[in-house]
């Protein structure tokens, strides 16, 4: 900003360019001026150090490096979409192969459907022997 | 950045400003470690988030970045202050209680003489927006627009922070100025 601007902003705010003004300005424009040593050092490195993170910030959002995050991912994600796609097809092939899914129940051997068709003949008849003393012995 | 020139002026505005920051922030939390730290916050979030942006907006964005700082470490001290008042209800805890006026600073004390320690003492008394308001003006030499930018608040506001200040000075200084 120029002075003349400075001078419009003072008188626009109504304090006026005085001399305390001037006074002022200058005593705090010394004190900066005279920071101790050990300051003014911090200060420095301070500053240094904001300037290497600017660059680091910039370096990471420049457009090379942004590519070159991409490409750099990309072995990484090939490899994975690589494995996926190997397990689903082996889960699909697994799923459709002969013999694949639970075990059928054994058939019954007409042998055994013989046998179980003589206990009920079995059972029955005893049922029947049972009802006739039954009803022999309630008469 | 990756040229460098970006970073030459980054380096060249953070040198012409440094000073000037590190004074704003002292005499706003009157601890020079404190304004340091706050400095420094200031100084990294610029670069970090805004050293793409045209230098000419360097000045107001740093400006707001560090009277933000400030104004976040007045909160943390007043809730800091809550928090132990209430813990030494009914005690008479003065040394935990009290403020530090930075007066026994040695590094301030090194570079003051009698109307310094006036003018130091005056404008530590004024109210933080006074303060800043006038510091921002006086030492740093911002438009009452770029003071405006700079506060989070109208140019109105700016006028009256600043012309409360000068008068708050007047009246203090009298004797000595």
């Amino acid at each position: 900003m120029s002075d003349t601007d400075k001078d419009k902003d003072d008188s626009a705010s109504g304090t006026g360019a005085g001399a305390l003004e001037a006074r002022l300005a200058e005593s705090l424009k010394t004190e900066r001026d005279n920071l101790a040593p050990d300051v003014r050092e911090r200060l420095g490195a301070m500053r240094r150090e904001a300037v290497k993170l600017a660059e680091e910030a910039a370096e990471a959002n420049a457009p090379a490096s942004i590519l070159r995050r991409w490409f750099g991912a990309l072995p990484l994600a090939a490899t994975a979409t690589a494995g996926l796609t190997a397990a689903l097809a082996l889960g699909v092939w697994l799923a459709s192969a002969p013999g694949a899914g639970p075990a059928p129940l054994p058939a019954i051997s007409e042998a055994e459907a013989a046998v179980m068709q003589d206990l009920e003949l079995l059972e029955e008849l005893e049922f029947l022997a049972w009802l006739e003393e039954e009803s022999a012995g309630a008469g | 950045m990756s040229d460098g020139v970006q970073a030459h002026e980054l380096n060249r505005f953070l040198g012409e400003v440094e000073a000037s920051a590190f004074q704003l922030a002292r005499y706003a939390v009157r601890d020079t470690d404190e304004a340091l730290d706050i400095v420094q916050d200031a100084m990294f979030t610029l670069a970090r988030k805004y050293g793409k942006k045209p230098m000419s907006e360097w000045r107001p964005l740093f400006f707001r970045i560090l009277q933000n700082r400030i104004r976040d470490w007045h909160r943390r001290a007043s809730v800091r202050r809550r928090v132990v008042q209430e813990s030494v209800v009914g005690e008479t805890d003065r040394i935990s209680t009290a403020t530090d006026d930075g007066r026994n600073d040695p590094l301030l004390a090194a570079n003051t003489d009698g109307a310094t320690d006036q003018l130091q003492a005056a404008v530590e008394k004024l109210p933080l927006r006074q303060q800043q308001a006038f510091l921002l003006r006086s030492l740093e030499g911002l438009s009452v627009a770029e003071t405006a930018k700079a506060m989070g608040c109208s140019q109105g506001s700016v006028k009256t922070h600043y012309s409360r200040a000068l008068s708050a000075l007047r009246d203090s200084l009298k004797e000595y100025w």
